[in-house]
């Protein structure tokens, strides 16, 4: 036992930090290096993968949030960033995309320092009646709300359902994830004080016009990620899957 | 003392003496390979080749060749393959001649910045992850010019302990397996026909289950073959189970054939007898 606590300590001394740009932050963070056992959770992740995806995504934020070193709140439009730097960093900076026959470096997406447009930190939409003040939800925030999303789609016993009962409940918790208040008149609903069935119930009720302008703004963040990840020479997007984790 | 076999490990060219298999040994690996956990299938394999040759350091390659020569000179050196309906007996000193011609040295070392990794074949006969390989392929890590001595550790914490190592030796050690495997690819293994042939490497659990298929026997004939020995030609139980399978068959055969002439010598006492005897 000793000389396993003092191989756990000697090991300690291996862990690299490296420096990476944040771009919610505009800044950069230190960030360890990935271990073999994120990775070997990452490939054991695919092979198990149900129909949601969920567990991967988690599992990759909590790389994102455990490996950050320094006290900070990163969002989830920089994860993917992050990651793809950590993979290059960690692993190799070449990769080799799967419908392709060559391989490519990311380098390029490495030396990016391209901060979050202040149009994309937050928005307001409304129709009238009803105002949704929406952001990009925090790490921490997709990883709770998917564990919710695990919880309920582990309870569809039907095998037939649970396609179709996956598709519509990440829709749902897509767009809570986003939503930080709701004003209806002079009432006031903050979501952060909300639980999540009081959420999911709010959102199941709102017009469906304001859905959509909802639904907008997070394809604009979507769209924002795709191109964080875009390298420039190529126009290759790297897909942040667990075939990226994998050498 | 003990009747002993020489193994001669490819690799390094040494020989080690190793005590035949008996067959209380036998039918103790029977009952484990019929009770189908694959661990205690494998603690037991090793629990052979520690009791039967006093050495502790073998790879995997190497127990799968003392347990192979065992098998070969203590239970048969045919195996009995089906296919569909059709049964035959094969020969398997071929394949073992075959593969002791994989004979090179696969100790490697990799220097990193600030460690290093010294790895060879495996000693685990029996992986129960698609991670195990690569873990179990490292012998030794060197952080700061101080060896940790990853071979005194437990299996489990040999996991834990590369569980935290950076995700940059994967890339290595797979790479490592991919130039291991294909030195292993050249040896095709044909038991059947020749064109059935399969490969074993140090990497993937074909070696422990061709193993599991050459021990296997029907733990019934094992028992009718102790109590034959004991209740008709009255040897003791240890006396049975400290010999090999091969002698209990060959005192078995001794006494089937007394058994058969006495048949044969009867018969003839009847066809002699003279007339108006019944």
């Amino acid at each position: 036992m000793d000389n396993f606590n003092n191989a756990l300590n000697a090991l300690n001394s291996l862990s690299k930090d490296y420096e990476i740009f944040v771009p919610s932050l505009n800044r950069k963070l230190k960030f360890k290096d990935v271990t073999t056992k994120q990775q070997k959770n990452i490939v054991k992740c695919a092979l198990e993968e149900g129909t949601s995806g969920l567990s991967f995504i988690n599992l990759t934020s909590e790389i994102v949030r455990d490996n950050c070193t320094e006290s900070a709140s990163l969002l989830v439009s920089d994860k993917n960033f992050i990651l793809t730097c950590l993979r290059a960093l960690s692993i190799s900076t070449s990769f080799k995309p799967y419908d392709s026959d060559s391989t490519v470096d990311l380098t390029p997406i490495l030396n990016k320092s391209t901060a979050l447009p202040d149009t994309l930190k937050t928005t307001e939409v409304t129709d009238g009646t009803v105002t949704i003040l929406a952001a990009i939800p925090f790490v921490t925030e997709d990883i709770a709300i998917n564990n919710e999303t695990k919880k309920k789609l582990s309870s569809i016993t039907n095998a037939k359902d649970v396609t179709r009962e996956a598709l519509g409940e990440m829709y749902i918790n897509e767009i809570i994830k986003y939503v930080k208040v709701i004003k209806v008149g002079n009432a006031e609903i903050k979501f952060n004080e909300a639980t999540f069935n009081q959420k999911t119930q709010i959102i199941e009720k709102i017009p469906i016009s304001l859905n959509s302008k909802l639904i907008d703004y997070i394809n604009n963040v979507k769209q924002y990620e795709r191109e964080l990840l875009t390298l420039p020479d190529s126009k290759v997007t790297i897909s942040v899957e667990p075939a990226f984790f994998t050498v | 003392m003990q009747f002993y076999l020489t193994f001669t490990q490819p690799s390094t060219n040494n020989s080690f003496n190793i005590s035949e298999l008996t067959f209380a040994q036998y039918r103790t690996l029977n009952k484990f390979i019929g009770n189908k956990n694959n661990n205690h299938i494998e603690e037991y394999f090793n629990h052979i080749i520690r009791s039967n040759s006093n050495v502790n350091s073998f790879t995997n390659f190497d127990k799968f060749l003392i347990l192979f020569l065992l098998r070969l000179a203590s239970v048969s050196s045919e195996i009995e393959v089906t296919s569909g309906s059709f049964t035959k007996k094969t020969s398997i000193i071929p394949i073992l001649n075959q593969l002791q011609q994989i004979n090179k040295s696969f100790e490697k070392t990799f220097q990193y910045e600030d460690f290093v990794l010294e790895v060879n074949l495996p000693k685990k006969l029996f992986f129960n992850d698609i991670y195990d390989p690569l873990c179990f392929s490292i012998q030794e890590i060197i952080i700061n010019n101080k060896p940790i001595n990853y071979n005194s550790l437990t299996d489990k914490e040999k996991i834990d302990i590369f569980d935290k190592l950076p995700s940059s030796i994967i890339t290595n050690l797979r790479a490592y397996h991919n130039e291991v495997t294909h030195v292993f690819k050249t040896c095709e293994i044909k038991l059947f026909n020749e064109d059935q042939a399969f490969t074993i490497t140090p990497f993937d659990n074909n070696m422990f289950e061709l193993l599991k298929v050459l021990f296997t026997v029907n733990l019934k004939s094992l028992y009718e073959l102790q109590y034959i020995l004991v209740s008709k030609l009255f040897y003791t139980a240890e006396y049975i189970d400290k010999n090999t399978l091969v002698e209990n068959l060959i005192l078995k055969n001794i006494l089937e054939a007394e058994m058969n002439q006495l048949k044969e010598e009867r018969q003839k006492g009847v066809e002699n007898k003279p007339a108006g005897y019944k």
